[in-house]
């Protein structure tokens, strides 16, 4: 099982389309802390107030919430994109095929995949919370600010809610790739899902009829993401935000059962049927 | 008592349309030969060896394969094989993809320097597959197969797409690794390289297997070719000598099916008739002649 998890991550690890994922998270926190940096700093003068607050955001004490912003849904897209880049492009490549006949069995060559994933995305979520906490560093060293870091049961907690939103999107974008036996339509139909189902559709659904369907949209995994994401707060309360579908605890539950429903999805397919 | 490698009974494939890829396969292949599946393209040989690996799963029948059922981890551990074509990671290097394999198959990476060696592969082990000839891709292929030094190595249509060099080094290498005891499943659509490598055959037609025996027996026992004049007279004496359905017509001349040690005796007894004979030659039917009579029955039935 260890070789079978060591292959799984020798594939994962070199693969151009992870590595420049790494790279783009890194270069959009960068990118979120430099813009943010100098647009809180030379505000117009009729934002100036408001200025002074977002800027709170990208001191060390505002960490969390700042990089929680980025999680849902552009976080949840890339490991989306990424889990079916994963499943599908073994079809396209033939390698699946290869795989199969090497000696793994098909449930155990799943397993190594699923802790690969995971560790990728634990690895994504160490540089995008590293990357975010250098950023704000630099920031207050360079304001003079007080350096004040978030609590660590807070950091860790929104290191493991960043984890679950991109384990569970990962594994419905490998799931799909299980499902279409290809990375593009893979790609394509799970994007489709994150911005018209649970973009789109999900906010009609909160609002139809006086709210009276608001349980439909309260079991889709992307309101269940977002809910988790705004039970860390906001660096400014916004009175007209929408306030969270459920509570963080029943997100994570959620989460962890649309995650357990792509595993077992991705398991059915690979077991019983033919591989071309 | 021989010890088979391979063994199917009534293996059978249909496709959603209703297609039967393969029909009542039954197969066996000993330990140490070199079989040659051998087909026309689209005659079940791909969809035999995928169900032989467990990748495609049998309608009805079985088969066992070194020891177990098709895709069992423990049968596989002593197979290698390349089915279709060498499908492996294009943005991972040849050694790469082969410490990807090494890790799966639990082999030691040490052994990757000495599979890339057996394939000439060492040179070129640090460039991209995907940047890899299809000769270089199917050579890594066979690395790959023989990484685990395994009893059994399954190899479907390994020269295709190669040229006329990559296939005559393909030939040497398959030859090289039915060597030593191994035991090699070799499946082609090219009758001379079946004829080249193997020791046994197994003709694959319409998803049927329609003769499976030594590629010896198979071309059927020698006979003799005779040119003559006057044709009609010559015909009739040998009709008389050995029965007509000993005496065939080929390409002008005719085929005496006999020892062909008989020559000397023929020759003389045609010339005593007064048959002249421009040309007298041992001859044995080619196993493309055998390929075609034995798919051409199995097409007319």
């Amino acid at each position: 099982m260890i070789g079978t998890i060591r292959a799984e991550w020798r594939k994962l690890a070199g693969r151009p389309a992870n590595l420049i994922a790494a790279g783009g998270v890194v270069a959009v926190v960068a990118l979120v802390y430099v813009v943010g940096y100098i647009e809180y700093t030379w505000p117009a003068a009729s934002q100036a107030a408001s200025a002074a607050l977002l800027k709170q955001g990208l001191y060390p004490a505002g960490l969390i919430q700042n990089l929680m912003n980025f999680v849902m849904p552009l976080g949840a897209a890339i490991a989306l994109v990424l889990g079916a880049l994963a499943t599908g492009s073994e079809y396209g490549w033939g390698t699946m095929k290869t795989v199969l006949t090497l000696g793994p069995g098909r449930i155990q060559t799943l397993v190594a995949k699923l802790v690969a994933a995971g560790l990728g995305v634990v690895v994504l979520t160490v540089i995008l919370y590293t990357s975010g906490a250098v950023a704000s560093l630099i920031v207050a060293v360079v304001d003079g600010h007080a350096i004040a870091w978030p609590a660590a049961i807070d950091i860790a907690k929104a290191l493991g809610a960043t984890s679950l939103i991109l384990y569970s999107f990962g594994l419905l974008g490998m799931a799909l790739g299980f499902v279409f036996r290809q990375s593009a339509a893979a790609v394509g139909i799970g994007l489709v899902y994150l911005v018209v189902v649970e973009t789109i559709l999900g906010r009609f659904i909160t609002g139809f009829h006086g709210g009276d369907y608001r349980w439909i949209a309260k079991g889709l995994s992307g309101a269940n993401a977002t809910a988790l994401v705004q039970s860390f707060g906001q660096i400014v309360a916004d009175p007209k935000a929408p306030a969270p579908l459920v509570g963080a605890a029943q997100a994570v539950v959620t989460l962890a059962v649309y995650a357990v429903a792509f595993v077992v999805i991705s398991a059915t397919l690979l077991r019983r049927r033919d591989v071309q | 008592m021989e010890e088979l490698v391979i063994e199917t009974r009534g293996l059978t494939k249909r496709y959603g349309s209703g297609v039967v890829a393969v029909d009542a396969v039954d197969m066996t292949v000993s330990r140490g030969e070199v079989y040659g599946l051998l087909g026309p393209n689209g005659a079940g040989k791909t969809t035999t060896l995928r169900m032989l690996v467990g990748l495609v799963r049998p309608d009805s029948g079985a088969a066992r394969v070194a020891g177990h059922e098709p895709g069992k981890p423990a049968g596989l551990a002593r197979i290698g094989s390349l089915i279709e074509y060498a499908a492996f990671y294009p943005y991972l290097s040849g050694r790469d993809n082969l410490r990807v394999v090494a890790d799966y198959v639990r082999v030691s990476h040490g052994r990757i320097e000495e599979a890339l060696d057996e394939v000439d592969l060492l040179g070129s082990a640090n460039r991209r597959f995907g940047a890899y000839s299809t000769g270089m891709k199917q050579r890594l292929g066979v690395a790959a197969a023989l990484l685990k030094r395994p009893e059994l190595v399954i190899l479907d249509e390994p020269t295709n797409g190669l040229d006329p060099q990559g296939m005559a080094e393909m030939r040497t290498l398959i030859r090289r690794i039915g060597e030593g005891g191994r035991t090699v499943l070799l499946s082609s659509h090219l009758l001379g390289e079946v004829e080249q490598v193997c020791d046994r055959v197994g003709v694959i037609s319409h998803g049927r297997l329609v003769r499976e025996s030594t590629v010896r027996d198979l071309r059927g026992t020698a006979g003799v070719l005779v040119r003559a004049r006057p044709a009609d007279a010559a015909r009739r004496m040998l009709t008389e000598m050995f029965g007509p359905e000993a005496v065939g017509q080929v390409d002008g001349a005719l085929r005496v099916s006999t020892d062909p040690e008989r020559s000397a005796e023929l020759n003389s007894m045609l010339a005593t008739a007064g048959v002249a004979v421009s040309e007298l030659r041992p001859v044995q039917k080619s196993l493309e002649e055998v390929f075609f009579q034995l798919t051409g029955e199995e097409q007319g039935s």
